[in-house]
């Protein structure tokens, strides 16, 4: 490499290094955190940037399905439904708040505090035992704004492992693990 | 050294004026609405989340608000009022149970997004919409634009979130 080429790739470096130092003070440094035995929250930086799948309600929860852009482009060309497959790659982020009513005209039930953050990441030679998807699911606490992993007392229960989906989700084996459809518009 | 780094700053500005423009036209194909004149956005789906909310009684729906670059940076900064540019999206779904979730839950507790119901807009340009607080105000179902009726009480019914620049949905994640 010549000197221009290792200047212009430092200077890169050093913008790189500002932006993600940046992003990671603006809260607990939830990307330190791992399931032990399982995945690390830093596997799916950035998501709260991710494009919208589709938004769900269940019981005192409201969430939103997003995607990563490998599985947004999936979803598009029409991956999902039967026997139909997501690239390796695809990532699921499914973020719940508890849900509350508002006191705005129509009385909307929108989110409250931030209850967990669930994720999935496709990878068929890592996750070849639990149908390719590896799972992780991280607990929220409002009142010490802090995000812990998840553990077998949560729901969903997540063990030392990156399986913790595998067994709900086996429901929807024929749709490649995944609940969710892309919502059209 | 330092031509380099000038020139590195100066792509990274460019690229980043091009996405802004991008996003930022607010103009996008198909019939404007009538009173505000406003069309679809293009990308609108693609842009990023603001909050979502389950609407009872006669709409019985669910949404996804989304926000064009320019509202987004707005919102995480918490800066009111909106920037001209501005631009937030409102999706509505039906609201079904959900007979999948509901067997990996082994109760009835799960709804999720069905049928497309309609999409609705507020666009920011203080000039153009002064009159309406600053807000262009747009609804399309399938595409087509609302008629005149429905559109003279977005304004009205906004006047509650008056204080936060008419805008009801606060930033969630």
């Amino acid at each position: 490499m010549n000197r221009k080429g290792m200047l212009m790739s430092a200077g890169i470096a050093v913008v790189a290094v500002v932006l993600s130092t940046g992003a990671a003070l603006s809260a607990q440094d939830k990307y330190s955190l791992k399931v032990p035995d399982g995945l690390a929250f830093s596997e799916f930086r950035g998501f709260e940037d991710w494009r919208t799948v589709a938004v769900s309600q269940s019981g005192d929860k409201i969430e939103v399905i997003l995607a990563n852009p490998v599985m947004i482009d999936a979803y598009r060309a029409g991956v999902t439904g039967e026997g139909k497959k997501f690239p390796d790659g695809s990532k699921l982020a499914k973020i719940h708040w508890i849900a509350k009513k508002s006191a705005e005209p129509g009385s909307p039930v929108i989110p409250d505090a931030l209850h967990d953050v669930d994720f999935m990441v496709r990878d068929s030679a890592r996750f070849a035992d639990s149908g390719a998807w590896g799972y992780a699911e991280f607990e929220y606490d409002a009142p010490s704004d802090s995000f812990r992993p998840g553990t077998l007392a949560d729901k969903p229960p997540q063990a030392n492992d990156a399986k913790c989906g595998f067994a709900c989700h086996t429901v929807v084996a024929n749709k490649d693990y995944v609940f969710t459809a892309y919502g059209k518009r | 050294m330092r031509g380099v780094a000038y020139l590195l700053s100066a792509v990274v500005a460019l690229s980043g004026v091009a996405v802004y423009m991008a996003h930022a036209s607010g103009e996008g194909d198909g019939e404007a609405v009538p009173i505000f004149g406003v069309k679809i956005p293009p990308g609108y789906r693609d842009w990023k989340l603001i909050s979502v909310a389950h609407e009872e009684g006669n709409n019985n729906d669910l949404r996804a608000v989304l926000g064009n670059d320019v509202a987004i940076k707005a919102y995480r900064e918490g800066k009111l009022p909106f920037p001209d540019g501005a631009i937030i999206a409102r999706l509505a779904w039906s609201y079904v149970p959900s007979e999948e979730n509901n067997k990996a839950f082994g109760r009835a507790q799960s709804f999720v997004a069905g049928a497309p119901i309609n999409v609705q807009f507020m666009v920011k340009d203080s000039i153009k919409f002064a009159a309406t607080g600053g807000w262009g105000f747009a609804q399309f179902k399938d595409g087509n634009p609302a008629d005149e009726a429905p559109l003279r009480t977005c304004f009205p019914c906004h006047q509650p979130a008056k204080a936060e620049d008419l805008v009801f949905t606060h930033y969630s994640p």
